[in-house]
């Protein structure tokens, strides 16, 4: 469904992602890991046409999509979930949501979206009303996912949800990923916390310094000795296809 | 006395609303697009212009001159987002600042030369006659002015908390990266922005400038005053701006009272005054 073809981004002069790949099928859930700086949410930023990029190519359904605006994308399906949140604060939990839907006109589609995020996330319903920057963490995070669910993406990208929250807050939200995601919306989730995310995608990523250098399944990169060592904080990955021979092209 | 103090309210209500109406603008533009405009005094300054050039040298009626001219510094605004500032986006604040300064003597400039450096007045089809309110004796055209001002804060005040376009630019006011993500589209709203900025100076320049006159320098001392109204409540806040307008309009009036030299100065005295209590202006954003 997403397919990113070798993509660099720079922000000026300075390359922040040099060579990524990746691809996200329909219904799938894939992490993307890698170290703080590594480049994760400038990628995510080019998906979502916040950012051009330099070169490469971003296919939504074999149609291109870089250089589109975000509105573009928005409505094509890529809704994103972006890092600290990005609340509008003064704005009330029922507004957040809301504005989510921004680019649809179906009333009683929206409704329903709402009452499914309502019942996702329980405690909006009752912080309806209330501003969103009065809310805990863990709260705002489930406003800014029930807003990316809003326009009724086929694909969300969350950026670090886990971010600041405390650990059982974060099992929970984990959880209603999985939901989410079994309900047939394909998710990219970005996570700085490996362990967390290796652990429930289907397949992952690894980036470093702007580079993919590894994907596989969830376990098996969990499993994978490099991968341990660069987490634990020891050495850096061999970029794949240096020492394994060419990389397989993306499918399309 | 009653009675006295009663008027000089009244005076300050209309002057404040009308403040209120320029300082919003200004707030609408400096929150949502990030852009301090220089400029504002000149789109009121050109409300006044318009209808004057429009109710004298075309014998437009006036209560048509009044949103015409209103229309034209808002399309005006528009256009000006649409091909300069779109290109100033995003640089350092200074840019910004020096775009609207140059703007701003431009405008000025323009206006001196097509209209000449005397003052006018923009004539009106209401009766100059003072009308007995209990206390108060008003002119219908002030009357006229505070409704018309009363109409568009109240009309504004729904436009920004209930309608999707109203609501799409507090959140970009609030983050504009969020409101991008999910499909606000920011080029077509920073126009919005820009435009109805523009027409509420101008707006006030038309209803101002038909109680006192109308001259081609009138819009830096506008330029000031928004400032001030904007810094009084607070950088950013559109209830701030309208409050500090309210406050401003009021401090002038009864400032008149005891002495009508300081009348402008009011205004910065009460800016330092409520800056050293507090630095983030009545209304934190
Ligand atoms: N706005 C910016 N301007 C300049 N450099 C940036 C900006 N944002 C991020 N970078 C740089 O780009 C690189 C990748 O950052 P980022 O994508 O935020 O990484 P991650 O999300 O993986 O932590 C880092 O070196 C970072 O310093
Ligand atoms: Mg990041």
């Amino acid at each position: 469904m997403l397919r990113v073809d070798h993509i660099a981004c720079r922000y000026g002069r300075i390359g922040a992602v040099h060579d990524a790949s990746l691809v996200v099928d329909a219904g799938e859930l894939v992490a993307l890991v890698g170290a703080n700086g590594a480049g994760k949410t400038t990628l995510l930023r080019a998906i979502s046409g916040l950012m051009p990029i330099a070169s490469g190519g971003i296919h939504l359904q074999n149609v291109r999509i870089d250089g589109l605006s975000p509105r573009e994308i928005v409505r094509r399906g890529v809704a994103q979930c972006p890092e600290e949140r990005k609340l509008w604060p003064a704005l009330t939990v029922g507004e957040n949501l809301s504005m989510g839907a921004y680019t649809r006109t179906d009333k009683p589609g929206i409704a329903s979206d709402m009452a499914r995020v309502l019942e996702l996330f329980p405690r909006l319903a009752e912080r309806h009303r209330q501003l969103a920057g009065t809310l805990s963490g863990g709260e705002q995070q489930m406003v800014a996912i029930g807003r990316a669910l809003m326009c009724r993406p086929r694909l969300l990208m969350l950026d670090e949800p886990t971010l600041g929250l405390a650990p059982i807050v974060i099992e929970s939200l984990m959880k209603t990923i999985q939901d989410i995601n079994r309900a047939g919306t394909a998710v990219l989730l970005v996570e700085q916390n490996a362990q967390l995310a290796l652990g429930m995608a289907s397949r992952a990523y690894v980036i470093e310094s702007g580079v993919i250098v590894r994907e596989g399944t969830g376990s098996a990169l969990l499993a994978d000795p490099d991968v341990q060592a660069a987490y634990l904080g020891r050495g850096r990955l061999k970029r794949a296809g240096q020492a394994e021979g060419p990389r397989p092209a993306a499918p399309a | 006395m009653l009675e006295t103090i009663a008027q000089y309210a009244f005076n300050g209500l209309v002057f404040g609303a009308n403040y209120a109406l320029i300082g919003i603008g200004l707030t609408l533009i400096f929150g949502v697009m990030n852009l301090a405009n220089f400029a504002h005094g000149q789109f009121y300054m050109l409300g006044g212009f318009l209808a004057y050039m429009l109710v004298v040298k075309l014998g437009v009626n006036y209560f048509a001159a009044l949103p015409l001219a209103v229309l034209a510094v808002a399309a005006l605004g528009w256009l000006l987002e649409r091909t300069v500032f779109i290109r100033l986006r995003d640089r350092s604040p200074m840019t910004g600042v020096l775009a609207t300064i140059g703007l701003a003597i431009l405008l000025e400039s323009g206006a001196l030369l097509t209209w000449g450096p005397q003052p006018e007045s923009i004539p009106n089809p209401l009766s100059p006659m003072p009308i007995e309110i209990g206390p108060l004796f008003i002119t219908p055209m002030r009357l006229f002015v505070l409704g018309v001002t009363v109409v568009f804060l109240l009309g504004l005040y729904a436009f920004m908390n209930h309608t999707r376009t109203g609501t799409a630019m507090r959140a970009t006011f609030q983050n504009r990266d969020a409101a991008a993500l999910v499909g606000v589209d920011i080029d077509r709203l920073y126009a919005v922005t820009f435009a109805l900025g523009a027409g509420l100076a101008a707006l006030a320049g038309v209803l101002l400038g038909s109680l006192f006159l109308v001259h081609p320098t009138m819009g830096d001392s506008a330029t000031l005053k928004a400032f001030i109204v904007v810094i009084l409540g607070g950088l950013g806040s559109v209830i701030g701006s309208a409050v500090g307008g309210l406050i401003l309009g009021m401090a002038e009036s009864f400032g008149t009272m005891v002495s009508s030299a300081w009348k402008d100065a009011i205004g910065f005295i009460l800016v330092i005054v409520i800056l050293l209590y507090r630095p983030d202006g009545l209304f934190r954003r």
